[in-house]
């Protein structure tokens, strides 16, 4: 028996129609093996002091120190923790995130040119990785886990302030002024500064501040209750009650609570202003609030009229995966995906656009003009993320 | 795809594990997939490679031979995989549950080559059954198969050899359970 090209050429194609969300998922799943392993792999090394005290003692040996003096020291202390620098942390091309596996953490990358660096400690009890943002602004979501289990603080540094998870959700935005701007969305953090971290402040849900980098601050924000009111209150429809104050939608879509956002936002739409931010926030509340649909229309307006900014490509891309992925539009995907690489050639997106272009195309049946565009993608990135389930399309 | 390390990825240095599983989880994902194991499997089948690689990418010395490890532990993970699922079929009288392929726009005659290839590849022994896949599927050179396999290059043919043996077996057995029914319909 021998296997026909053509069910081979199908079995190929088959077992490449695997999803960025698959591969998060299994990648979830990994992160949990590898603490999982790391969890066992400490509990054999406690069991091995143990044994080795015991057996030192019963050779009348007293003199032993306990294992990490010096790094408890270490850890106290900011400056060794980051003394060597590991590597850079990358986006992934299409979501403009990455996550960090031993930390049970993901960065979100939120504007173009930031930079975010994983340090890792010298070693010893005290090891843990930091990650310093070195430009730009991100979004670091830890996974609660890490903190319920005890380990060691996920830290981020920006210039001379040091930034420690306590909680799960925040963002850090190193600004141009030489300030660094914390707010926080999920948990707790601790904001630190001066020599070793002596003085810091702890922030909490909701509350954002900006720290210099002398180590004065600048600015302690807490936001007025009303304006993270309680979703309840401002979605409820009540004749003759108070509209939700303008510009509540863009706190709680900054908190994490995209309904409440979506719902405020809906009740007037004048709170929206005709600007890239302001409308790529409208597409976000949407998206994240599973009304996919609603993100259109200001993904496209930031496309259209907006085609100078350097939002548009992304805004462009964004539209395509919601066409494709939630609104099953393919065609039209496939040239939102076209735009995106128009308006920004040689952007970061251009190769996974190009790739999902492909796909768009010939999801929407057009196999010819999907066969040219794979022949380009291997032509331009022939060692290219997608490369091995499209080169079998270019042929 | 000619072959499991064709349009392997140029790496300069050795990746980040990072790095690693964003520029090859869909590579192993689809050698598993292809090694015609059940979606469920193949997911499993990556965290298994991945955390393996994870644990063993320091001791990697050369970063053009990252794409063969990683097909290596991927080929391995599969067969452990199938060797588990033959003994509790066994113990638990059970046949192989087989995962419908998606082929849509492919023809009623593809889709019944590759519905009969999965269930005779399901009765054949593991270490037959992926020898011959290496071969036919991946289109690996023998040298490869066997290497992959983890056998030597004679017993890879020996195990290739017998899988095509019981495959065509079992298609001219289908072929005469088919056309007897259909003469019994044609009565």
């Amino acid at each position: 028996m021998a296997l026909s090209d053509r069910a081979r050429k199908v079995l190929v194609q088959s077992s490449q129609q695997w999803s960025e969300q698959d591969g998060f998922e299994i990648r979830a799943g990994i992160t949990h093996g590898i603490q999982t392993h790391a969890r066992r792999r400490r509990m054999l090394g406690t069991g091995s002091v143990v044994a080795g005290v015991l057996a030192c003692a019963a050779l009348g040996i007293s003199a032993l120190r306990a294992p990490g003096d010096t790094v408890v020291q270490m850890a106290s202390s900011i400056a060794p923790a980051l003394s060597q620098i590991d590597e850079e942390v990358r986006p992934s091309g299409s979501l403009g995130h990455a996550s960090l596996v031993e930390e049970r953490a993901q960065v979100h990358f939120l504007s173009q040119g930031t930079r975010v660096r994983r340090l890792r400690p010298t070693g010893g009890r005290g090891a843990r990785a930091n990650v310093a943002l070195e430009a730009g602004s991100a979004r670091f979501a830890v996974d609660k886990r890490k903190i319920e289990a005890g380990e060691a603080p996920f830290r981020v540094s920006a210039d001379e302030v040091l930034v420690e998870v306590l909680g799960t959700v925040f963002t850090v935005d190193r600004l141009s002024t030489g300030v660094v701007a914390v707010a926080v969305d999920e948990g707790r953090v601790r904001v630190s500064w001066g020599e070793d971290g002596a003085e810091s402040r702890l922030l909490e849900a909701g509350e954002s501040g900006r720290f210099s980098r002398q180590g004065e601050i600048v600015e302690a924000v807490t936001p007025a209750p009303v304006e993270v009111a309680p979703p309840v209150e401002i979605v409820v429809p009540s004749r003759g009650k108070a509209s939700a104050p303008t510009g509540a939608w863009r706190q709680l879509a900054r908190v994490g609570r995209f309904d409440a956002a979506f719902r405020a936002l809906q009740r007037d739409l004048n709170q929206m202003a005709d600007v890239p931010h302001d409308l790529l926030l409208a597409a976000d509340v949407a998206r994240l609030s599973h009304h996919p649909e609603q993100a259109v229309q200001p993904l496209n307006r930031v496309v259209t009229h907006f085609a100078r900014d350097d939002r548009a490509a992304p805004a462009a891309f964004l539209l395509g995966r919601v066409l494709m992925e939630n609104l099953g539009r393919a065609s039209d995907a496939a040239k939102a995906f076209a735009q995106s690489r128009k308006l920004s050639p040689s952007g970061p997106l251009a190769e996974d656009a190009l790739g999902r272009e492909v796909e768009a195309l010939r999801k929407a049946g057009f196999a010819t003009t999907a066969s040219e565009r794979a022949r380009e993608y291997v032509h331009r990135y022939p060692a290219g993320a997608r490369i091995h389930e499209i080169a079998p399309l270019a042929k | 795809m000619a072959s499991l390390k064709a349009q392997t990825p140029s790496y300069e240095k050795i990746p980040t594990f990072d790095e690693l599983y964003r520029r090859e989880w869909r590579y192993v994902a689809a050698v598993a997939d292809r090694l015609m194991i059940r979606k469920a499997d193949v997911r499993d089948i990556v965290q298994e490679v991945f955390i393996k690689a994870y644990r063993s990418l320091d001791k990697v010395e050369n970063p053009g031979a990252i794409r063969g490890w990683l097909a290596t532990i991927t080929v391995r993970a599969v067969s452990d995989r199938l060797r588990r699922k033959k003994w509790q079929q066994v113990l638990l009288f059970q046949s192989e549950q087989l995962d419908e392929v998606e082929a849509e726009d492919a023809s009623p005659e593809t889709q019944a080559e590759l519905r009969g290839l999965q269930v005779a590849l399901s009765r054949l022994p593991v270490k037959e059954r992926i020898a011959w896949s290496l071969r036919h599927i991946e289109q690996e050179p023998l040298d490869e198969v066997a290497r992959l396999a983890g056998c030597s290059l004679a017993t890879a043919k020996r195990r290739i050899s017998a899988a095509q043996d019981k495959l065509r077996a079992h298609v001219e057995n289908t072929a005469g359970e088919r056309s007897f029914d259909e003469k019994g319909e044609a009565e």
